[in-house]
């Protein structure tokens, strides 16, 4: 057993004569009041402890019942992408003054967290094509919940559009934060996995506070938005764009389109799949939006001395100094995965993110050229072109075939019908990283048409 | 750093100087890490008309060795309880022992895919599980969530719950959530945001929660009452026992913010205490790194009656099989996934490490390092509250108004002398507060000589304030100037809009 307390045995005692106490169960009289007449509680049910070696081979062996990414081909995103991250990045952000460090609210003994922060922002606004990114939200669906909540106070309106084309998971968490809020959400169908402006102007009205549309769509395709920004400012609304950072190096961004607000998932950019967290919030703004939106912000300034220098600013729109009355809840973010994520930016650098995005897309593009020469699949939304994910129906239901394929050692594309429902139980979301290999994509095609029939 | 004498006879200190920027040092064609992947060009004559990215790609180019060497010295400007004791009152900066850094890196749980089917993920979901039935028993709750991401969104969490188990009793009229003024800004800011008025309790003279306050403040439109314990001036409330009666015979919930929850770990179980919900900060008691700011991880625990309503999905145990479920009755998901699962892994280690008699020694020794620094800094400066402290204790520098000095004043003093600064400005209830906690993981040697140190701020601050106005002298920048810097917000690299 371990506790990590340093104190001698003698040093405890000069520490408990300095009190005038006789033992360490004496400083308990502070909960008098409160203690059961039962005493302490039983805890004997949490173990006596363990030594580093034992305790490392209780994780292990839980590990080896899983089929991570080593064991198991992954074919499968929605949500959560398999890429390449360099040695560096995991080296970089193990440093104990980064790792054990708070919040910077002492600049001066956190200028290194402070500027990696701002980096961080610069790097994310950029990406995006917008004037600015806060320091991180919890993940990608929050960030999103989050933007959605900026138009609700900016509009003072009380109906959000959201586009079919948002991950059904995320479209969930926003619901979970209007719980609270007389507020109403529609969804926006998609028309071949593509928004049509008709279809946002059918719900237009003045009660509408924004539209948010998803670049790529859950279902893997390029949305265009066209029009959009200007459909909606004429009606007085927001536009948020919710989209893959990985694809932005080759994509229009959020910017480009006209997007007030834009969000994304941080995952692809550097995190590993991390059995579904600490994930990344990423969310950007349209300067005018500086003191509505979220989250920390650090900010370049000068010192005393009129050094260059940085802090976190506009604290006022924070919990610590408005409580109710502040913009967001949030306290605690992700400032390690947003330091995660620039490691990784800087370390691609512009031509390595985008000739990572081309292999992604290269890749999905032959896996499905591959699967569309099995007898029976079909891909869905042929008209609109996709990034790296895309859907196909299957002759079978998508959870024989995911099964068979994962016992096989291949995760293969998403069943939807657990998602989406039953009218989608025979289609598959696949994606390929640019970390897939031909073979692995050929042989991934083999076992698909041998588990159809068809050799 | 070698002090160097100045004409005055003082020292003076070269300060560590500062980084370039990523996009001051950026170097165009300088490539870093080769990434798989096709030439772009290959891809770009794909993408259809109008969809493709216009606008430059504004990052940095630099060399790996650039990268690796810009990062590090970063890390030189940045203090962390790996480098520095940091007795920032309230946030817990305890020790986060190196062998949890180990779980995370484990493949099988790194490089999981949140999506397999249950088959390919049943090792997360038993340890996730058991991570679930260890808080239960060190909590004294029935059901745990591990899905909140920090403690604000375990507040979050909690307060919809409360939402939907009044709804679910057809109770319309609790639209109302009491919390003393001396709380976590997120709790009022996490109750505006479930959608519920917020009611401020006074603080009694002690610094406590006023009982006759309490009583005349609730009602049936009372929904909750959140409670933070030990309070955040390191009290514990002598009258919790008549609260919770108070509060149960309203018919409200009773929430515990269990930010300080180091301080009684083992020892007291909000489940026993009363409570019917509790959130915990991971990064807090259970020592896995606050990492700058996050990630942490805010499982909340509450008794059967509101087990229903927790967040989807929840992990269902059959036999020896795991899935996850959404039940009807759920608030829904409040996150992507199923947590912030490598953050959980790292607390699930700790505990099982430590053991039930650890973990109690924990609560111990964070008590005792408490009160031994409260001691050693007595008649430094006046304390809110008498007697023995809990976890932390706040010190006010009010009478050090006179000279013309603030608690910040002093935490750049703190600074110099080579520690990070306690909370300053907090909790709001006392003039120029200084918040300490020492926390458990801090030797007696340690605690002896920031009490010397401490001492001799305090009589610099009393015989020559100026000097204390000029701190601190050794940091890379001193008193940044926040005024400007929120009045015209500079929020990305100028250099980065110069990249073609």
């Amino acid at each position: 057993m371990a506790d990590f307390i340093p104190h001698t045995a003698a040093e405890t005692r000069e520490m408990l004569d300095l009190l005038g106490l006789e033992g360490l169960d004496d400083l308990l009289s502070v909960y008098a009041q409160s203690m059961p007449a039962s005493g302490l509680p039983d805890l004997s049910r949490l173990g006596e402890g363990c030594d580093e070696r034992t305790l490392l081979e209780w994780f292990s062996s839980r590990a080896k019942r899983n089929l991570h990414a080593g064991r198991a081909v992954v074919f499968r995103g929605a949500g959560s992408y398999d890429h390449f991250i360099p040695a560096a990045v995991s080296s970089l952000i193990g440093r104990g003054e980064f790792l054990t460090s708070y919040t910077p609210y002492q600049p001066e003994a956190s200028q290194g967290l402070l500027q990696a922060i701002f980096e961080f922002q610069t790097a994310i606004a950029r990406l995006y094509g917008m004037d600015l990114a806060n320091a991180s939200l919890y993940d990608g669906a929050t960030a999103l919940a989050e933007a959605v909540l900026v138009a609700i106070r900016e509009t003072e309106r009380s109906v959000v559009l959201l586009s079919e084309g948002i991950d059904p998971g995320c479209r969930a968490v926003v619901a979970t934060y209007l719980e609270g809020m007389s507020v109403r959400v529609r969804t926006v169908p998609l028309e071949s996995g593509r928004t049509l402006p008709a279809s946002i102007a059918e719900n237009l009205g003045p009660d509408v506070a924004c539209f948010v549309g998803a670049s790529p769509t859950f279902l893997g395709t390029v949305d265009r938005f066209d029009g959009v920004a200007e459909l909606l400012h004429g009606a007085g609304a927001l536009f948020i764009i919710h989209a893959n950072p990985h694809t932005l190096a080759l994509l229009r961004s959020p910017g480009e389109w006209g997007a007030d607000l834009a969000t994304g998932e941080g995952q692809p950019l550097g995190l590993p799949l991390s059995s579904g967290g600490p994930y990344l919030g990423l969310l950007t703004a349209r300067k005018k939006f500086v003191r509505r939106i979220p989250g920390r912000l650090a900010g370049l300034t000068r010192d005393r001395e009129g050094r260059s220098c940085f802090v976190l600013t506009l604290q006022a729109r924070e919990q610590h100094i408005r409580r109710e009355k502040a913009n967001s809840n949030i306290c605690s973010n992700e400032t390690l995965l947003a330091l995660q994520s620039l490691v990784y930016l800087a370390l691609l650098g512009p031509s390595g993110l985008r000739r990572a995005a081309s292999g992604s897309w290269s890749n999905a593009h032959d896996l499905c050229r591959g699967l569309l020469t099995v007898p029976g699949v079909s891909l869905v939304n042929p008209e609109t072109d996709f990034f790296h994910e895309f859907v196909v129906e299957l002759p079978v239901a998508a959870d024989s075939l995911s099964r068979h394929l994962l016992s096989k050692g291949v995760l293969g594309g998403l069943p939807l019908g657990e998602l989406m429902g039953p009218s989608w139980s025979r289609c598959m979301l696949w994606c390929a990283t640019e970390i897939r290999t031909k073979s692995e994509i050929a042989q991934t095609v083999e076992l698909v048409r041998e588990f159809l029939g068809f050799r | 750093m070698q002090p160097e004498m100045s004409r005055t006879g003082l020292p003076t200190f070269v300060r560590p100087s500062m980084e370039p920027t990523l996009w001051q040092k950026s170097r165009p064609g300088a490539r870093g890490v080769e990434s798989p992947g096709v030439p772009p060009e290959s891809v770009v004559s794909q993408i259809p008309k109008g969809a493709g990215r216009e606008i430059p790609l504004s990052l940095p180019e630099l060399s790996e060795l650039d990268v690796v060497r810009h990062f590090t010295r970063l890390s030189h400007l940045n203090r962390g309880v790996d480098t520095h004791f940091y007795p920032l009152g309230s946030c817990t900066m305890k020790y986060n022992p190196k062998v949890m850094d180990r779980i995370p890196e484990i493949p099988g749980f790194r490089d999981l895919h949140p999506r397999i089917d249950p088959d390919g993920m049943q090792g997360l979901l038993e340890a996730l599980h058991t991570c679930e039935e260890t808080l239960c028993q060190l909590l004294g709750m029935e059901a745990v969530t591990l899905a909140p991401a920090a403690g604000a969104h375990g507040e979050l969490t909690g307060i919809l719950v409360t939402r939907r188990y009044f709804e679910s009793r057809g109770d319309k009229n609790r639209t109302e959530i009491l919390i003393p003024d001396s709380a976590h800004g997120t709790n009022p800011a996490s109750a505006a945001m479930g959608g519920f008025t917020v009611h401020v309790l006074p603080s009694g003279s002690d610094g406590g929660v006023d009982l006759a306050r309490l009583e005349e403040a609730l009602s049936p439109r009372t929904a909750l009452v959140m409670m933070t314990v030990p309070s955040t001036l390191g009290i514990f409330e002598k009258d919790l026992p008549k609260m919770v009666a108070l509060v149960k015979a309203s018919g409200a919930l009773l929430y515990l913010d269990g930010a300080n929850f180091n301080a009684f770990i083992g020892v007291l179980r909000p489940g026993d205490l009363g409570f019917d919900i509790v959130h915990i900060n991971t990064h807090k008691t259970l020592a896995t790194p606050h990492g700058g700011g996050g990630p942490g991880s805010g499982p909340v625990g509450v008794k059967s009656h509101l087990a229903p309503y927790l967040p989807s999905p929840r992990i269902r145990k059959d036999g020896d099989r795991y899935s996850l479920v959404s039940p009807e009755t759920s608030i829904g998901p409040i996150r992507s996934f199923i947590g912030s699962s490598l953050v959980l892994l790292r607390a699930l280690g700790y505990v099982r490490m430590l053991g039930g008699e650890g973990l109690r020694k924990v609560a111990l020794y964070a008590l005792l390092n408490a009160n031994y620094l409260r001691a050693l800094l007595s008649g430094t400066l006046p304390r809110t509250g008498k007697g023995l402290c809990a976890h932390e204790f706040v010190l006010s520098a009010k009478e050090l108004s006179q000279e013309g000095l603030h608690a910040s004043d002093l935490a750049k003093e703190i600074l110099d002398a080579g520690y990070y600064a306690p909370t300053i400005s907090f909790p709001l209830i006392v003039p120029e507060a200084l918040m300490i906690e020492p926390t458990e993981t801090e030797s007696k040697e340690t605690l002896d000589r920031f009490a010397v140190d401490f001492r001799k701020i305090i009589d610099l601050a009393k015989k020559d304030p100026a000097r204390l106005k000029e701190a601190p002298r050794r940091t890379p920048v001193a008193r940044p100037d926040e005024v400007a810097a929120a009045r015209d917000p500079i929020l990305t690299d100028p250099a980065s809009l110069n990249i073609a």
